[in-house]
């Protein structure tokens, strides 16, 4: 036990350092290194990050999602912690996106919020996943809150496809598509050293998750220690 | 299957006798439905306002709140006198418990839509003359996902301490295709007589069915003892 | 200009937020903890 604990913090603190070197290397990337995009200046530089955040944001979701079956299979209290630390920080990347996005909107169309469907897809995003939170924080009983926030966890994902779809189609229907979103432009138009800067900002992305995940599952373990030893008490006295 | 089947109609028929005697819960959803037609015409102005524009909406918000009133009570009610811990104890599969409420909560809100459809047409000197069926039928569509996936969530919910405020919560962002898509397809209905509603359908046939087959999947992880 | 700043700045502070979330929490499960280690030797003593 003590032995793997050490591999683990062996394996976060080379993760650390991963991420801290990379980190500074994208930035390098991006401030310095890529060019700048010909029509929409230097203000298209805020795509990497954003972006990146929003796959983050997703894979966290998914993460929530395949945990919750797993838990609801084999009932080991841990996935259903880590589950949750996922969703939490799954917000926390829903929430950069909306930021994130307001500010691209702002500075190249001259709005803080469009109605645009990924965007708005990632409102009702974050929406679902704070009512995971809410619901989960309102069962007293731990076992309970992980198998109806497992539930929760699958209902919500499956049905983020369908809400993509629907608001795609909402919008479409009202005006056609004016910010070249969607096909054609996103892979057509980018240049490779573009490309490159974006890849590397996913996988330091995925890092900075995986180091955050680990982080909180430890405080989520330990919560839920400490509950199991107040309760021990509980019933001693 | 048969034994499902009449699981499912026990329980739903279990679910009206206590409504007939009770007669709570759709008589506040009709009062709900009137009062919110009130509310309406005192915040929008209707009288000058293009009624088209604003119609499908109004009659939607109409529909959805009142119906969240049904949904509330559907599974907590169970929990007064632990009544769920009868049910569980039921030989059959615990999506037929699922399904029993469906059908009950579907007929309580049709019920009510009965009575506060014709209202607000009245009210707000409205015509539907063409296109009476497809109305009617994309209105009953919307309902039924509407209303699968409130029971789904109104057992979820059932289990924390504020219920009532989660509900809402979670239904709202859950439901937002089914709203895009109904709305719509309402609009559509009024304005140009249904055409170019084939996307819209699909998107609600296909959200109708995903939530009525997931429950047979993962509803008995909701319910157990 | 000022966008993409803001951008960044505000992606390392909600980051930096929350890992001072995370360790506040931490913290206050480790006090947590050490409260409960008191209560069970004094139960331990009591018996």
């Amino acid at each position: 036990m003590i032995k793997n604990f050490n591999n683990q913090k062996q394996i976060m603190n080379i993760a650390e350092v991963l991420l801290l070197a990379g980190m500074l290397f994208v930035l390098y990337l991006i401030f310095l290194w890529v060019p700048e995009d010909k029509r929409l200046g230097i203000v298209q530089k805020i795509f990497y990050f954003h972006l990146a955040s929003a796959w983050t944001a997703f894979l966290a979701f998914f993460i929530v999602f395949v945990l919750g079956i797993i838990y609801l299979i084999n009932r080991n209290i841990q996935i259903d912690l880590l589950a949750s630390a996922s969703a939490e920080i799954g917000i926390l990347f829903t929430t950069l996106v909306l930021i994130t996005g307001s500010l691209w909107g702002r500075s190249s169309w001259n709005v803080w919020w469009t109605w645009e469907p990924r965007l708005t897809t990632t409102l009702i995003l974050w929406f679902i996943y704070i009512a995971y939170f809410l619901i989960r924080d309102s069962i007293e009983e731990p076992e309970k809150a992980a198998r109806i926030s497992s539930v929760y966890g699958i209902i919500g994902f499956i049905d983020v496809p369908i809400v993509f779809m629907s608001i795609r189609w909402w919008r479409s229907r009202l005006h056609p598509v004016v910010f070249g979103e969607g096909q054609g432009r996103s892979r057509g138009g980018m240049d490779q050293d573009m490309l490159i800067t974006l890849l590397f900002s996913l996988a330091v992305f995925t890092i900075l998750f995986l180091v955050l995940l680990h982080l909180s599952y430890k405080q989520k373990i330990q919560a839920a220690e400490i509950n199991s030893i107040k309760q021990d008490i509980r019933h001693q006295l | 299957m048969n034994n499902f089947y009449r699981a499912v109609i026990t329980i739903c028929k279990k679910e009206l006798f206590l409504e007939m005697k009770r007669k709570e819960t759709i008589s506040t959803m009709i009062i709900f439905s009137i009062l919110t037609i009130v509310i309406f015409s005192f915040s929008f102005n209707v009288e000058q306002v293009e009624k088209k524009i604003l119609f499908s909406g109004m009659l939607w918000i109409m529909i959805i709140f009142s119906s969240l009133l049904g949904l509330g009570t559907s599974f907590k009610k169970e929990q007064n006198n632990n009544t769920l811990a009868g049910l569980l104890m039921a030989p059959v599969d615990r999506s037929a418990i699922f399904y029993g409420k469906l059908l009950a909560n579907m007929i309580f809100v049709t019920f009510v839509e009965l009575i506060s459809i014709p209202l607000f047409l009245i009210f707000f000197n409205f015509t539907i003359t063409e296109n009476l069926l497809l109305f009617t039928v994309f209105i009953f569509l919307g309902t039924l996902g509407f209303i699968s996936i409130g029971t789904f969530l109104s057992a979820l919910t059932s289990y924390s301490r504020s219920s009532d405020l989660i509900l809402p919560v979670t239904l709202f962002p859950l439901s937002t295709p089914l709203l895009i898509g109904s709305v719509k397809l309402t609009e559509l209905v009024i304005n140009s007589g249904g055409e170019g509603y084939s996307p819209w359908i699909q998107l609600i046939i296909v959200f109708d069915i995903v939530f009525l087959i997931i429950p047979l999947l993962i509803f008995e992880y909701i319910l157990e003892a | 200009m000022i966008y993409l700043f803001s951008t960044y700045s505000v992606i390392f502070l909600f980051i930096f937020l929350y890992l001072l979330l995370i360790n506040k929490r931490y913290r206050k499960q480790q006090k947590n903890f050490e409260s409960l280690k008191e209560m069970i030797t004094e139960l331990k003593n009591r018996n």
